[in-house]
């Protein structure tokens, strides 16, 4: 908190000096008249760029007046400029328009219209004068149409070059559902959600954020379902953001959130379309941010990361199981490793007999204290995942192999640590890939070593004491105003239908308390008390900064 | 405010290993007591007390260096406590008794009153009272404890599985807990039963491993019959017969065979109990309470060693009326032994209690005296349920 | 004041973890002997009629917390010293609970740590819960009570697989007669827990829902009555009345009975997690009145400034309080019919007396 107006004061400083750097104009400015120094001035405040292609040259129709295309090489879509805009300007027009020559020339205006109405073929076209637009229309992929003399330009969107195709998702891997995912293009992921969603009712907005990176943001929800006072509360904070450049939809997430420092996720993200389309028909919202694939769902719960999109696909029962055991997993994370040094330093009496036997036998000779071992053995394990993440794929396999051999083989027949821990923490590192939302595994990897301190200090009071802070914390988070740990505290009986259990469509399902009017809507997931709903917004909403 | 706060809290958290050594104890800084004897000392009025210490590399087999899996340490002192901390003088780590599963009183010990002795095992938070209590048949604890065994490694497993499996096929002997035995010192003109484990063969040759290392161990430990306390004090061992009359009573007899005569021979037909319930009720008319005990129990025919049609239900039914009145023998004799050595080791003061709690009030104090004396009915309703893989024995074939 | 709200459900849960709180794991009605588990039984009717005065109150006053309407019945005058030793019967109440919790704990897993240390640990998870509202307490409790429920049952189950559990150590009932039942009754059941239920005298206001919450309520009390009748039973049943009645820690002694087949057994953790967890709801509550109080009598804004004070005074009373834990549970005897009487039974009757007479002749003119 105590950092925030400080960042917030060199970010306006910054501002006000690029703007003025960088030309972009407060005010809304027509555009020039003249088209050299139309084209001129482009060029200068695009610091004479080469990727700007400037081409002009004369209609057939208006031989006296030089018209010019101009768009940014790479971000267009050459080919299609060649086709729909060139061709049809240049050639199409000596055929059809001669006869109406006289009429036309009366007013340089009515050039446009021509262009617009009748000359060219591009579908999402449109007139407009004024400077900044233009540019950022520019500057997105668009070209501009100039015709010397004239007020005003034409904008097509012709946006392409380089994308990245729709491809299977990297992180969130199915067996059964679809197999596309979100790319890098805002369009394209507002498409494969309304592919899903063909309702009149998915309404979004679209806003730019970003002082310099001008990146466009949409808000995407199902009106009617999402409740508007909670859309009304994102565009609220989104519109509230002030900062240079939105990289990653990570920028907004941690810009809107509840509250800055916990270790847990209070936004969720994901790249599947189909788990964006299942929020919005829960009445979440959909923040999509252009430039990445990972668009953000808000409002979040914490049993929400341990729902794969696969869930709703597969047989109840299967799914029920498969969430048990992710629930599982989280505590093995969480508290496998603290648990057994509680044990094997404090607790002996509550290891049978053999086992303590055994362990004695294994540790005789370590000469680490058992706090120390797992300390150490949790830091390789954590350094290899590190390493895994970021090394180049080419030596992928040379490293984890050198890891899981040199690392725990080696060390234990070197008697530096004993088997049993490497046990532990090997299966601690397993259980930490079972989650879905894999940001929460995060969390669960992070308290893990407080845990084990607590652990080593005051055995089994000292892990369920953090546990109580644990819980007491995350009873404490909100995220948009609906309770993280709903509907387990505040429990919703409800709602439990899909928060460990999930049950089947053919029960009569709610949906969950954060939805607008109709409650009692087909067959729906997720669940959170509408009870403690009303006041929870409004509070949301004076926490925020 | 909240990065100051949260700074504050890491530091603290970074401080706490630092500060607490409190309770942390590795495990290789533990010596595991797996079991744990008492004695008397000579002329003295002091307690020896021995721990069963694991070496846990010769037993887990990881690393091990053919050493002996167990090595006893002794202490001596006026208090058990005493005594425990004396043994530190000897062993080279914390004795921890957490894992202790057996604990061995010795005879004359025993003989001389064990009331003290458990002082100390509901005091103190490390023992278990789900611990096995055991009296050394004419020996010391401690020499009990010195015995290396056969097939289990660890002599104290070895004694417990003997005594489990004698218990569950056998029930000459049953699983006494320290709780049992408290609650048992609890029970007024009366004590606990606790079983009994003797050392055959010489004494000191079954402290070498060597003992082992023949196909018959020279020196061995048997279960072997059980104690029968009055007041914490030990007055006479129930073998046998009376034994297995002793568990039928307190509802303890897991399986057992019962020999039945036939008609050409005695003791000829076995008989497999499988499973056995008993009820102790009581009636009090004027001074004398009568007890009545109620056994149910269900068998199979496990051998016949003569021609005996037991293909026939109504040879059945004979068998059943045999079985009741070998069952009715073994509990009255083990009742008798109870009577002449005046100490209610079977319950049955509760049972008058439980009847009639004001009777009991009167009878409370002198109640050894009326145990000697009190009338006992005993009613046995046994079922055959089934002769085992075959019908007539192939001796009643060949016989005709 | 806290603008929080919290449901029936949640008051239900909170009552049921203060009163179980500590009394599930010390021993109870011993002087009843065998039929400790029948004096509770009968405790519990006499909780409910406590717990009606406490009601009657709130239903007058259905706005003000226990220290507003000591002030809007007797006056200013006398109401606020009243409210001050209110507050002190908080902190000491609050003190006694983390104490007994301590204690409990290093005499039976942590014998080597300081006292002061586990308590100063407990103090200041509370505090941090505190700060965060009631509403967290609430939903913490939640999450808690199921915890503890499903290792209740699991305990239950595993008691009666492992044969441990023998009905005939009840037997028989009332053999000394109903004499020392009641005045078993009479002299600790009625009083303990459920005197101490005038904690949520203060909390009652923040009720989201009056009739419903104090139905809540009641059902609390009587739910808590009967668990805890159940666990002395079983306690009797498995350890019998000797063992029982000496143990400082029976449903400990209890779990540690449980061995089937040699595998499933020394499941002590389950009895520490209901401890520290007990304790933990129970200190709090008394702490989280102590502050509601002092922040009314000393009209403080945010109740929060007052929670770490407050905390460092709980805490050093319970290291003041007594020099031993066997100080502790003389005092704590002496205490229930006292100073426990007093607070908990003797002022809300004389309130609602006062109120009564109050109404009547306020409404004759």
């Amino acid at each position: 908190m105590f950092f925030k107006p400080f960042v917030r004061a060199i970010k306006k400083r910054k501002k006000k000096e690029i703007v003025h750097e960088l030309g972009f104009h407060e005010d809304d400015q027509p555009l020039e008249q003249d088209l050299n120094r139309t084209v001129e001035r482009i060029k200068q405040e695009l610091g004479n760029s080469p990727d700007v292609i400037i081409r002009t040259f004369r209609m057939d129709i208006r031989p006296h007046q030089r018209v010019a295309v101009i768009y940014m090489e790479g971000l267009t879509d050459i080919e299609k400029v060649n086709d729909f805009v060139a061709h049809s300007l240049l050639f199409k027009q000596n055929e059809k328009e001669n006869e109406n020559e006289s009429s036309m020339s009366s007013d340089p205006q009515r050039i446009f219209d021509v262009i617009l109405n009748r000359a060219l073929t591009v579908g999402d076209a449109k007139y407009l004068n004024n400077w900044n637009v233009m540019m950022h229309a520019l500057l997105s992929g668009d070209i501009a149409v100039f015709v010397d003399n004239c007020e005003g330009c034409i904008i097509g969107n012709l946006r392409g070059g380089e994308r990245r195709p729709v491809t299977e998702p990297e992180t969130e891997v199915n067996i059964r559902g679809p197999k596309d995912s979100f790319n890098e293009t805002i369009g394209t992921n507002i498409s494969l959600i309304r592919r899903r969603l063909k309702s009149p009712n998915l309404w979004m907005e679209s806003m730019r954020i970003g002082d310099i990176t001008q990146t466009d943001v949409s808000i995407m929800y199902l009106k009617g379902i999402a409740e508007d006072r909670l859309v009304e509360e994102v565009r609220r904070r989104l519109k509230d953001i002030r900062i240079d450049a939105i990289l990653e939809s990570g920028y907004v997430e941690d810009l809107i959130q509840d509250q800055t420092f916990t270790p847990f996720p209070l936004v969720y993200n994901t790249e599947r379309p189909d788990v964006v389309a299942g929020n919005l028909l829960e009445g979440r919202i959909a923040v999509l941010v252009d430039g990445t694939p990972n668009t953000l769902i808000l409002p979040t719960t914490f049993s929400q990361f341990f729902k794969a999109a696969e869930d709703y696909y597969q047989r109840v029962e299967f799914t029920v199981f498969m969430r048990l055991i992710r629930y599982f997993g989280f505590f093995v994370v969480m508290l496998l490793p603290s648990m057994y040094i509680a044990v094997t330093t404090h607790h002996h009496e509550m290891i049978p007999t053999p086992l303590a036997i055994n362990l004695l036998a294994q540790r005789e000779g370590v000469p680490f204290p058992v706090f120390f071992e797992a300390f150490l053995m949790e830091a390789a394990f954590e350094l290899m995942r590190e390493a895994g993440t970021r090394m180049p794929r080419a030596v992928g396999q040379a490293v984890s192999t050198v890891g899981a051999i040199v690392l725990g083989q080696a060390a234990v027949e070197a008697g530096i640590v004993t088997a049993m821990m490497v046990i532990v923490v090997s299966f601690t590192g397993i259980a930490s890939f079972t989650m879905p939302g894999f940001t929460l595994t995060t969390s669960a990897r992070l308290i893990r070593f407080p845990m084990m301190i607590a652990a080593s200090t005051f055995g089994f009071y000292g892990i369920f004491m953090c546990t109580i802070l644990l819980v007491a914390h995350l009873t404490s988070l909100r995220s948009f105003g609906i309770p993280y740990l709903s509907p387990f505290a505040p429990f919703g009986f409800k709602h439990q239908k899909d928060a460990v259990l999930r049950a089947p469509y053919k029960t009569p399902a709610t949906r969950p308390g954060l939805t607008g009017g109709r409650q009692e809507i087909s067959n729906q997931k997720d669940g959170v008390p509408s009870s403690d709903q009303n006041d929870q917004t409004s509070e949301g909403v004076k926490h925020d900064t | 405010m909240t990065l100051k706060k949260g700074f504050l809290a890491l530091m603290m958290v970074c401080l706490l290993p630092l500060t607490g050594c409190w309770n942390y104890r590795e495990m290789n800084e533990l010596a595991i007591a797996i079991a744990m004897g008492v004695d008397k000392v000579q002329g003295r009025d002091e307690y020896n007390i021995s721990f069963q210490v694991v070496n846990a590399r010769d037993i887990a087999g990881i690393k091990a260096t053919g050493r002996i899996p167990v090595n006893v340490y002794s202490g001596k002192g006026k208090t058990l406590l005493e005594a425990v901390r004396k043994t530190s003088q000897k062993v080279p780590r914390r004795i921890n008794t957490q894992h202790m599963r057996v604990f061995v009183i010795g005879e004359a010990l025993a003989r001389k009153g064990i009331e003290e002795v458990f002082e100390l095992m509901e005091r103190d938070p490390e023992p278990r009272l789900t611990t096995r209590v055991f009296i050394a048949r004419n020996s010391d604890a401690a020499t009990i404890l010195k015995t290396v065994t056969a097939v289990e490694a660890i002599p104290a497993n070895a004694i417990l599985g003997k005594l489990k499996i004698t218990g569950r096929v056998l029930a000459e002997s049953y699983e006494t807990e320290m709780d049992d035995v408290i609650r048992g010192l609890m029970i007024k003109g009366g004590g606990p039963v606790i079983s009994g484990i003797k050392l055959v063969g010489k004494g000191e040759a079954g402290e070498k491993i060597s003992n082992v290392e023949q196909t018959e161990p020279p020196t061995d430990l048997y279960t072997s019959g059980m104690a029968l306390f009055k007041k914490g004090k030990l007055v006479g061992w129930v073998k046998g017969d009376k034994a297995r009359g002793v568990s039928w009573i307190n509802n303890k007899m897991k399986s057992t065979i019962v020999n039945l005569d036939c008609e050409t021979k005695k003791d000829a037909i076995s008989i497999d109990i499988i499973r056995s319930n008993s009820k102790i009720k009581s009636e009090v008319k004027g001074e004398q309470p009568l007890i009545r005990i109620h056994i149910k129990e269900i068998g199979i025919l496990g051998e016949a060693l003569c021609p005996v049609d037991v293909g026939k239900s109504a040879e059945i039914r004979k068998l059943e009326q045999q079985w009741n009145e070998e069952t009715e023998r073994n509990v009255m004799a083990a009742v008798q032994t109870a009577q002449k050595l005046k100490t209610d080791v079977l319950g049955f003061g509760a049972a008058v209690e439980r009847a009639n709690p004001k009777a009991w009030k009167k009878m409370e104090k002198e109640w050894d005296r009326i145990f000697a004396t009190c009338r006992v009915e005993v009613k046995v309703e046994s079922t055959i349920r089934r002769t085992g893989m075959v019908s007539k024995p192939y001796l009643y074939e060949e016989k005709k | 004041m806290e603008k929080a709200k919290i449901s029936p459900g949640q008051l239900f849960i909170l009552i049921l973890l203060f009163d179980m709180g500590t009394a599930i794991l010390r021993v109870m009605a011993m002087s009843a002997g065998k039929d400790a588990w029948l004096a509770i039984l009968l405790g519990t009717a006499g909780g409910l009629a406590i717990f009606w005065i406490y009601v009657s109150l709130y239903r007058l006053y259905p706005e003000l917390p226990l220290t507003g309407y000591i002030r809007a019945i007797l006056g200013k005058g006398l109401g606020w010293p009243l409210g001050l030793l209110y507050i002190l019967f908080f902190i000491h109440g609050g003190a006694r609970d983390l104490r007994e919790g301590g204690d409990l704990l290093i005499s039976s897993v942590m014998e080597q740590t300081p006292i002061i240390v586990v308590n100063a640990v407990m103090v200041l998870s509370i505090v941090y819960v505190l700060n965060k509202g009631i509403e967290v307490v609430a939903r913490t409790a939640q999450i808690f009570i199921m915890t503890i429920a499903i290792l209740g049952f699991l305990s239950i189950f595993l008691l009666l697989f492992a044969g441990v559990i023998d009905i005939s150590r009840l037997l028989p009932v009332m053999g000394n007669g109903l004499g020392p039942v009641i005045q078993t009754t009479l002299k600790q059941t009625i009083e303990f827990p459920h005197e101490e239920v005038i904690c949520f005298a203060m909390l009652l206001p923040y009720l989201n829902n009056r009739e419903k919450g104090i139905r809540a309520g009641f059902a609390a009390v009587l739910t808590s009555g009967l668990l805890l009748s159940f666990s002395t039973a079983l306690n009797i049943a498995v350890l019998g009345i000797d063992i029982a009645g000496r143990s400082t820690f029976p449903l400990l002694s209890t779990i540690r009975l449980i061995n089937i087949g040699e595998i499933i057994q020394r499941l002590d953790v389950f009895v520490v997690l209901t401890l520290i967890v007990g304790d933990f709801f129970k200190v709090a509550i008394f702490f989280y009145a102590a502050v509601l109080a002092a922040a009314d009598l000393f009209r403080i804004k945010d109740y929060r400034q007052l929670v770490l004070p407050i905390g460092i005074i709980i805490l050093f009373v319970s290291m003041m309080i007594s020099s031993s834990f066997i100080e502790q549970i003389e005092e704590g005897d002496v205490l229930l019919v006292t100073v426990f009487l007093w607070f908990g039974v003797l002022i809300p009757i004389f309130l609602l007396a006062a109120a009564g007479v109050r109404k009547w002749f306020g409404s004759r003119p």
